[in-house]
């Protein structure tokens, strides 16, 4: 009975240390802002803007540069509004031409837990676009997340 | 402090039915060879109620109750159902987030007998290894207080009501049960829990999950039962 006791002993303290070690802590996310992650691309090939190019976002009635000068640039990463329902991207180039870009979503305050709280994500509904450099504008993942995905893709007239 | 209360509560459980064992132990001798029985014969039913998740209210921040059902089959297989309710409603004190739920759970699955043997076919006590597939599904609410946008500004806050969500995992464990009095037991068992799935709604996902804990991909989780034994033979 000795050694079915001390068995029974030694399983209690393992088991308790086990226990005890429980942790129920969470991980959050680094993150805290979703970004509408833009790729550039010239028929099926991803592209470095040739140009200068300065890309701008329509707050509340006024032209907040995001990237002054994005030649070089292949992909773009934009904040979107948490209570509009469409954002307003501006895509100036050299010789005073320009594109802008209406991107319609809606916005989706998501629960984490309670310890990471909430944060913003969107789903991107529709696009809308001028048509002076850029082709066409597609919609790769339309749900705008921590994720890195390629949300919208800008194919630029060759 | 929730480690500390942890080990406090699991060391005040654990230590009662190793002091048990040593008063049954003139009983199991007693009882050493006067019973035979085979592998799958139906020797008795058991119900029982845990007290662990009223206990764990006094440490975390959810409570369960929960009852079970099962029968012994050869003293060696035990195919359990168990049926319980979990509850929560918190606060987070950092984030101020408001999480509320109560739903019904269920575990089926068996647990298996490793003290038995050719000598001692009946002791009082068994070591057992548990076994359990365990579902949920419910309603949930959170309320969150309102997060900014720091390039529009503006404000946009969650209030969601009666979320409904579900999850499956799977339980496996240890458990100790020794009897205490004619057809009466007490037990002890803990488990690791491995989500197999879940419901998220396009907002959120369940926090706690009634029967299962903090909703994390694996976790730990345990039981205290008081059990009652209907002998067949």
């Amino acid at each position: 009975m000795r050694i079915t006791g001390n068995i029974l002993f030694g399983i209690c303290a393992a088991l308790t240390l086990m226990l005890a070690a429980c942790d129920n802590g969470y991980d959050c996310s680094i993150n805290n802002v979703a970004y509408n992650r833009i790729g550039f691309y010239s028929g099926s090939e991803k592209l470095e803007f040739p140009e200068p190019l300065s890309i701008s976002l329509v707050v509340n009635g006024n032209d907040s540069i995001i990237a002054a000068d994005a030649q070089g640039e292949e992909e773009i990463a934009l904040p979107m509004s948490y209570t509009h329902e469409c954002d307003t991207v501006v895509f100036r180039y050299s010789g005073n031409i320009a594109d802008t870009i209406f991107v319609s979503h809606r916005n989706i305050v998501y629960y984490q837990s309670m310890e990471c709280g909430t944060v913003m994500y969107h789903r991107i509904g529709e696009v809308r676009h001028t048509r002076a450099l850029i082709d066409s504008v597609a919609i790769m993942h339309n749900f705008v997340n921590f994720d890195a995905n390629e949300n919208l893709r800008i194919y630029f007239a060759q | 402090m929730r480690t500390l209360g942890y080990i406090l509560l699991s060391s005040l459980l654990l230590a009662l039915p190793l002091r048990m064992e040593a008063q049954e132990s003139i009983q199991s001798k007693a009882d050493a060879g006067k019973k035979k029985s085979s592998f799958f014969s139906l020797n008795s039913m058991s119900v029982s109620a845990d007290i662990f998740g009223y206990a764990y209210s006094l440490l975390g921040e959810y409570t369960s109750g929960e009852a079970a059902v099962n029968v012994n089959l050869g003293n060696r297989l035990y195919p359990t159902v168990e049926i319980g309710a979990g509850w929560c409603s918190t606060t987070d004190e950092t984030t101020g987030i408001k999480y509320k739920t109560a739903a019904p759970y269920y575990r089926v699955g068996f647990d298996y007998n490793f003290s038995t043997t050719k000598e001692k076919p009946n002791p009082p006590y068994a070591i057992l290894g548990i076994f359990r597939f365990a579902w949920t599904s419910g309603k949930y609410d959170v309320q969150a207080p309102p997060i900014t946008d720091p390039v529009w500004g503006g404000e946009a806050s969650l209030n969601l009501t009666d979320v409904k969500g579900s999850a499956s995992w799977a339980e496996i464990g240890v458990g100790l049960r020794m009897k205490i009095a004619k057809n009466f037991h007490m037990g002890w068992s803990i488990r690791y829990k491995a989500r197999i799935s879940q419901k998220k709604g396009e907002q959120s996902q369940m926090w706690y999950i009634p029967g299962y804990g903090i909703n994390k991909s694996t976790g730990f989780g345990g039981t205290y039962s008081f059990i009652y034994e209907i002998p067949f033979k």
